[in-house]
């Protein structure tokens, strides 16, 4: 089942092999335009019913049942229209048959044109025959009135006889199909002539007109028939008979072939919907499993919901477990800073009133006490100083944790110059020398609180230099959208596994007495960069130096109040 | 389950199959359909018809494009078709003044001269089987570029002319018009010319005869057409031009051109077109609509009068002599076919 997924290169080439097979059967089944066809037939018909008009006219001409040509020349034109149609129709029929259907137009056209032509000599003996028919009986039995009107004569008798034969005998000859009479009517036409010259003139004439006409009559009969048989005998009803079986043929030829088309059609559609049957079927069985298949995996999925559920309450549980506690310590560390500053605060006075009063015995008393009474004196202030230095630490670092930051811009190179008079004398004693870089920024923080850690950390170079030419540098560079300062010394570095220890409180480093010091000012120092959310780092390798850094970020100066 | 859908399968297949059978299969006859007869004719045709008449009356004027006809009509009258811009198609067939025709006995072609055969009158020529007397143009357009290019009548040549009239802008439009995009041809000119000639149909009195109102002809005239019909005329002057529909031997009863003398190529009629000696001294015969109006008559202009024309035909094709009083009738019937262009009767201005 899974391979299906995929549409493979083999069916989709069967695909469109079937339907281009199919499109093709589709086409050719469709056969021949049946309108078209039905048009030609019709033409065909036109020609034959305008060819059997055509003769039948030109009957009617010959026995004077039609008195003249229009409707022949009509007939004529819709011939030639029809057979002009037929040709422009000739582009829908193909194959064979076109040439075949060709050269029978070509056939009918050129019977066509025979017949014009032998019909426009008929036209013409048949005009000149009627005339004489016309006249040939008239000028007779004006002849014979005129006998009638002679007295009685042997020789008129004689010549009423032969006109009356003649009469009759040519207007026989005009009926019969046969020219049998033809010699006869000439035998009497010759014995007409010779009695002709016993006439006076006028009817001589007469006469002459008479058998004139009566040998226009056998002349042009003879002809008029003839062209009569040969136009009707032309072929031009069997042509167009033809005609109608080539396209008929045509047509049935282009039939059948649909025909075959038609049954493979049928039988591809058969196929098709077999192949449909089938595939449903195979459809059904997969569908089937499919549903199986689904409702197995609806049962797992559930049950691992399930499960998750019970996880994720237990998370939710821890979590605000954490969060309480965390709460907790936050809550604690605040009392812890309360503490720290009221203690100190506290301690301060009692303090100075011990430093006071230990002043006013030294002083008042100075003459009844001893050196060694003024020696403890002493050293009750130093240590009574000592403690008050302490306090007042202690109470700095609470103060950066309670009191927020006074952000203003300031120049760092300003202030470091600052502090460089302030540790002149002391930089002097064990010849320190400060550099500072001369590019120092102006930075957005809290004067005092920056200015205690830049001298805390220089106090520190100074208070640990041990080299005979001991230098402390002061620099800065940008990092990550914050400043990047540090101090330098080359003084005698510090172990690596103090770098973190040192900033705690009351960690020194050496001896006590060795240096001066409560031990809180690297503590005050990492908290002011805290505060400033910045961060404080060493570097440092025994004997050559420690370098402090810490970053300052870039802030904006906040809208003055 | 199976063994149903496989039933339901087959059963559909046997459906399609037989719908396809069905939809596509042709009938292998096709319908004999009856071809319509020709048009029904109206009501006083169909009289004139169960009459029999010989003579038939004008049919209604033809659907012309009345762009084309105008057209026509000036190239009919443009002198620029002929070879020194003096002649036009109206020199000879002058349809104000002569009734079509120029009333002389061989026509004035180009520079003077003298044509062969006598100019027919243009009015109902499209009626015609056949043009010119030879009949050797089959249509009004063929006939058109006869006298156009003939030497002694225009003596032009088509290029000549379309770049004369291609300088008129008038015509460039009119063609335009009538014809569509493309230079001007000779086709678009003769076609243009016959479209006009085709418009040139002159009712007559004679028609409204025919058509049943029988006040249309005075007495004599009546008699005159009863001797037309009774003499034979009507066997070859006959039909709707009475004439123009056939080819008749030019002295049948008797010898004209032995008579005549003095025998021209012209004289040998429709040979000149077939080359068959049957066809020699034939000619088309001329209709008779306005022949009071278009004298000299026969192919050799010979006949100055009518009454000549009609002895002429008694003696050479009926083989009859014709009183003078028949004669008399006859011309006062043919008079009567003279028609009317335009609204007016047509005219001819005596010289």
């Amino acid at each position: 089942m899974n391979q299906r997924t995929a549409f493979p290169l083999k069916t989709g080439l069967l695909i469109a092999g079937i339907v281009v097979f199919v499109s093709v059967m589709f086409s050719q089944s469709h056969g021949a335009d049946l309108k078209r066809h039905n048009e030609r037939m019709e033409k065909v018909q036109q020609l034959k019913q305008s060819d059997v008009l055509l003769n039948q006219d030109l009957l009617k001409l010959r026995f004077g049942l039609v008195s003249n040509f229009d409707s022949i020349r009509s007939h004529m034109q819709n011939l030639y229209a029809s057979l002009a149609k037929l040709r422009s129709e000739q582009s829908s029929v193909t194959g064979e048959s076109l040439t075949q259907i060709d050269s029978r137009l070509a056939r009918l056209d050129q019977l066509f044109k025979e017949k014009e032509a032998s019909i426009e000599e008929f036209s013409e003996n048949n005009a000149t025959l009627n005339n004489s028919l016309r006249y040939f009986p008239t000028l007779t039995m004006r002849l014979v009135n005129w006998v009638k009107s002679q007295p009685a004569s042997e020789s008129g008798q004689r010549l009423d006889l032969s006109l009356n034969e003649l009469l009759s005998k040519v207007l026989v000859y005009n009926l019969n199909a046969s020219g049998e009479l033809k010699p006869e009517i000439e035998r009497l036409l010759e014995k007409l002539a010779g009695n002709a010259a016993e006439l006076p003139q006028s009817a001589k004439t007469d006469l002459q007109l008479t058998a004139n006409h009566a040998k226009t009559i056998l002349q042009e009969k003879e002809r008029v028939d003839e062209l009569l048989k040969q136009l009707m005998a032309m072929e031009t009803g069997t042509e167009i008979d033809g005609l109608g079986a080539d396209f008929r043929a045509f047509q049935t030829g282009i039939e059948r072939q649909a025909g075959y088309y038609r049954f493979g059609l049928f039988g591809m559609s058969l196929m098709l919907v077999g192949a449909t049957v089938f595939i449903l079927l195979r459809l059904r069985e997969a569908g089937r499993a499919l549903e199986a298949a689904n409702a197995t995996l609806e049962k797992r999925v559930a049950e691992r919901t399930d499960e998750l559920s019970l996880v994720n309450e237990q998370l939710k549980q821890d979590q605000a477990t954490l969060l309480e506690y965390s709460k907790r310590v936050e809550d604690s560390n605040k009392e812890l800073d309360d503490f720290t500053y009221t203690v100190s605060h506290d301690l301060k006075e009692p303090l100075r009133s011990l430093d006071a009063f230990a002043k006013f015995l030294f002083d008042d008393y100075a003459e009844k006490l001893d050196e060694e009474a003024k020696n403890y004196i002493e050293r009750i202030r130093a240590n009574s100083q000592y403690m008050k230095k302490l306090v007042e630490d202690l109470l700095e670092v609470s103060r950066v944790t309670k009191r927020p930051n006074e952000l203003e811009p300031v120049a760092i190179a300003k202030l470091v110059d600052d502090l460089r008079l302030r540790f002149e004398a002391a930089m002097q004693q064990k010849h320190v020398q400060l550099m500072v870089d001369a590019d120092l920024p102006t930075v957005v923080c809290d004067r005092v609180r920056i200015t205690e850690v830049i001298a805390n950390l220089i106090s520190n170079g100074i208070k640990y230099s041990d080299k005979p030419e001991c230098i402390i540098s002061v620099g800065c560079e940008e990092a990550e959208g914050a400043w990047k300062f540090h101090v330098r010394d080359n003084g005698p570095g510090i172990d690596k596994q103090y770098f973190d220890k040192i900033f705690e409180m009351f960690q020194r480093l050496g001896k006590k007495e060795e240096h001066e010091g409560t031990g809180i000012g690297l503590t005050i120092v990492k908290k002011i960069i805290e505060k400033h959310k910045g961060r404080i780092w060493l570097e440092s390798t025994l004997g050559q130096g420690t370098t402090f850094y810490f970053t300052i970020p870039k802030v904006d100066m906040p809208a003055s109040p | 389950m199976k063994k149903q859908l496989f039933y339901a399968g087959w059963l559909l297949a046997l459906a399609a199959g037989s719908f396809c059978v069905w939809r596509f299969s042709a009938p292998s006859a096709p319908a004999q359909k009856q071809a319509a007869l020709p048009a029904a004719t109206s009501a006083s045709e169909t009289m004139v018809a169960l009459l029999n008449e010989p003579l038939l009356p004008l049919p209604a004027m033809p659907d012309l494009d009345p762009r084309k006809v105008s057209l026509g009509r000036r190239l009919f009258h443009d002198p620029r078709l002929s070879k020194n811009n003096t002649i036009s198609c109206a020199s000879c067939h002058n349809i104000q003044t002569m009734a079509g025709a120029d009333g002389r006995k061989l026509s004035l072609g180009i520079e003077g001269a003298l044509g062969k055969v006598n100019a027919p009158t243009v009015f109902n020529s499209g009626l015609n089987f056949k043009q010119f007397w030879d009949g050797r143009a089959a249509t009004l357009e063929e006939q058109v570029h006869g006298p156009v290019t003939n030497s002694l009548e225009m003596g032009a040549q088509w290029p000549d002319v379309i770049a004369k009239l291609g300088q008129d802008a008038d015509y460039v439009t009119e063609f335009k018009t009538s014809y569509g995009e493309g230079s001007i041809t000779p086709d678009m000119i003769t076609d243009a010319i016959a479209v006009f000639e085709r418009s040139l149909v002159t009712p007559s009195r004679f028609d409204r005869y025919l058509l049943g109102d029988k006040t249309a002809l005075t007495q004599r005239e009546q008699e005159g057409y009863r001797l037309f019909k009774e003499h034979g005329c009507v066997a070859c002057h006959q039909g709707v031009s009475i004439g123009g529909n056939m080819f008749q031997t030019m002295g049948k009863m008797a010898d004209y051109f032995g008579d005549r003398g003095n025998i021209t190529e012209s004289d040998m009629g429709r040979f000149n077109v077939t080359k068959d000696d049957r066809d020699k001294y034939k000619f088309k015969v001329p209709g008779l609509r306005n022949v009071a109006l278009t004298p000299p008559y026969f192919h050799d202009g010979n006949a100055a009068t009518l009454e000549e024309a009609i002895q002429t035909m008694a003696k050479y094709q009926l083989g009859a002599a014709f009183t003078d009083e028949e004669v008399g009738l006859i011309i006062e019937f043919l008079k009567s076919l003279n028609g009317e262009y335009d609204g007016k009767p047509l005219e001819k201005s005596s010289e």
